[in-house]
């Protein structure tokens, strides 16, 4: 016999009936009234507990509902693949500088602001001097980028490293076990694929960025409008040398035909050997005459010669000066010019705890979702307690 | 019986029907007996208790609501609740004497068998005791157990099935 056939004999072996089954039996019998009636069941206590908790977690939820939130400016979404572009800001911003300097204001660029800008929609200053006709793009891009992460230092060497793989430089950086801080330039043509390679190093949860991009044409119109003027103030100096010149040599050319003339007269003169004293007196104050002549012809020349190179040299000073003048608007061309082909940005990073990593990917609306579970784990326990039978 | 004719004839003994109450009566006493003496291992005390059972079963027919329970469920229940509030006031366990406790009804193998199974369960501990009874003697099904015990069901059981085990391994080591 098994222990179960055992038990099963065993148990219904057990069952018996009282020895006064039978007095029993009638005395219950006589104690039941009538007719019962059935009462409406007590009233169940009320799930206190279930009720509070369920009205809290609607409570939460409608406060961490996007309607009620009040408008805040939020990082790019945990894809962490938006941008937003600052359209033509106005030229008389400061630009951020780095430790290398990168302040670029003579060239007018605007930097990025050195906090992430409060306005979820920033509207565009479009620049008034910019006319439609000129559709050039001379696109500067700034990059911000943050990551959080539970080994900041490994991090930051992988980004610096990630920088330079990309022929990109490294402006400076900081780097603590809780924060982290690098400034960069990478080459433009290869920001997107360097994008891609950074945004990789974190789970999308924990990257966010941000990208500003900026039309340097009016910046490179004004230089171009300097260069203009530039060379339009070398052409009329080169004009005005010209003219100079030609004045010179023809006022050279009269005083010498004067001074040949006068010359001339006076070997005439000296040659005369007349005995007529009259026309001998004449010739006299004629000579003298000459001479003066002579004279004031050779001081104006030296003068005219002075004052032409006086002038000369003003003008060669000014061509000069126009000439540097140029080469430094080419220079700042060509700064502009760098700066599109260079991607500058800052990439920071911050350490996150465990508590920080859920709330990241659970919804926003988790403790209600807590609240709920717990409300019906209260309900089902009260439930099961209100099952014990009251006598 | 089933849960629908055991729920009709709680229907009728509302409404006075005291005919129903006996057929209650005679299908759940024996095994609700047979569970107080074996629990109580005192069958006049036993008989007291049975009649507070019954008594308050009645009292209690008005507020009774089929709570997924049975009827012998419910029953059970308010023995169970009669033997707490018992121990309760007195503490007194009376040692088991089955040649005292016992009547003249069972037959001598009847008592052998009888003895052998309580030494078994002698061994075990009292939860043990207590599954084996309301499975075997009160013949309750493991829902209606898991609730009496505040348990769930499958708890119940993995408990009834260890409780079987240790029995077997008490049986061979008694046999040996």
């Amino acid at each position: 016999m098994t222990i179960h056939q055992l038990l099963t004999s065993w148990g219904q072996k057990q069952r018996q009936l009282p020895l006064q089954h039978d007095q029993l039996k009638n005395n219950l019998m006589s104690q039941l009234p009538p007719a019962t009636p059935h009462l409406a069941t007590a009233s169940q206590p009320m799930p206190w507990l279930s009720l509070a908790l369920t009205g809290v977690a609607v409570i939460l939820f409608i406060a961490t509902s996007p309607t009620f939130k009040t408008s805040r400016y939020k990082d790019t979404p945990t894809n962490g693949n938006t941008s937003r572009d600052s359209v033509l800001r106005p030229a008389d911003e400061k630009s951020i500088s780095t430790d290398l300097g990168l302040a670029t204001g003579s060239s007018g660029f605007v930097g990025m602001p050195s906090i992430i800008d409060p306005s979820p929609y920033p509207f565009p200053i479009p620049s008034p001097d910019v006319p439609i006709t000129d559709t050039r793009e001379f696109i500067k891009t700034n990059y911000n980028a943050t990551m959080r992460t539970r080994e900041v230092e490994t991090l930051i060497q992988r980004v610096q490293t990630t920088i330079r793989g990309f022929g990109g430089r490294v402006d400076s950086s900081s780097s603590s076990k809780e924060r982290g801080y690098v400034t960069f330039a990478v080459p433009a043509n290869s920001f997107e694929v360097f994008r891609t390679q950074i945004k990789d190093l974190v789970p999308n949860a924990f990257f966010s960025e941000q990208t500003y991009t900026q039309n340097l044409l009016p910046q490179k119109q004004s230089i171009e409008q300097q260069l203009a003027q530039i060379e339009k103030i070398i052409s009329q100096l080169n004009l005005d040398k010209e003219r100079l010149t030609a004045a010179h040599n023809q006022t050279v050319a009269t005083f010498r035909a004067k001074q040949t003339a006068v010359a001339k007269e006076l070997t005439a003169i000296r040659a005369d050997q007349t005995t007529d004293p009259i026309k001998k007196e004449a010739n006299r104050q004629r000579e003298q005459e000459l001479i003066k002549q002579q004279n004031n012809l050779n001081t104006r020349m030296v003068n005219e010669n002075a004052n032409y190179n006086s002038n000369l040299k003003s003008l060669d000073y000014q061509l000069q000066q126009a000439g540097v003048r140029k080469d430094d608007n080419k220079k700042q061309d060509q700064r502009v010019l760098d700066n599109v082909a260079t991607v500058q940005g800052t990439i920071s990073l911050t350490w996150i705890s465990y508590p920080e990593i859920i709330s990241l990917y659970l919804p926003d609306y988790w403790p209600s979702i807590l609240l709920i579970i717990a409300a019906v784990v209260a309900y089902v326990v009260h439930y099961r307690r209100s099952q014990v039978i009251a006598i | 019986m089933s849960y629908s004719d055991e729920l009709a004839l709680i229907t009728k003994i509302q409404q006075g029907d005291k005919q129903a109450l006996g057929k209650l009566w005679d299908i759940f006493t024996p095994k609700l007996f047979g569970y107080l003496v074996n629990t109580l291992k005192d069958r006049a005390l036993a008989e007291d208790l049975l009649q507070s059972t019954w008594l308050n079963a009645i009292k209690a027919l008005p507020r009774f609501e089929p709570r997924g329970m049975s009827v012998g469920g419910w029953l059970f229940a308010i023995a169970k609740n009669e033997c707490r509030q018992h121990w309760r006031k007195d503490n007194r366990e009376v040692p088991l004497d089955l040649t005292v406790h016992d009547t003249a009804q069972n037959k001598s193998n009847e008592l052998v068998t009888k003895l052998a199974v309580e030494k078994i369960l002698a061994t075990l501990s009292t939860d043990d005791q207590e599954i084996l009874r309301l499975r075997y003697i009160a013949d309750l099904p493991t829902t209606d157990i898991a609730k009496l015990l505040n348990l769930n069901f499958a708890t119940v059981r993995v408990r009834i099935h260890r409780a079987i085990s240790r029995a077997r391994k008490s049986l061979i080591t008694q046999n040996l």
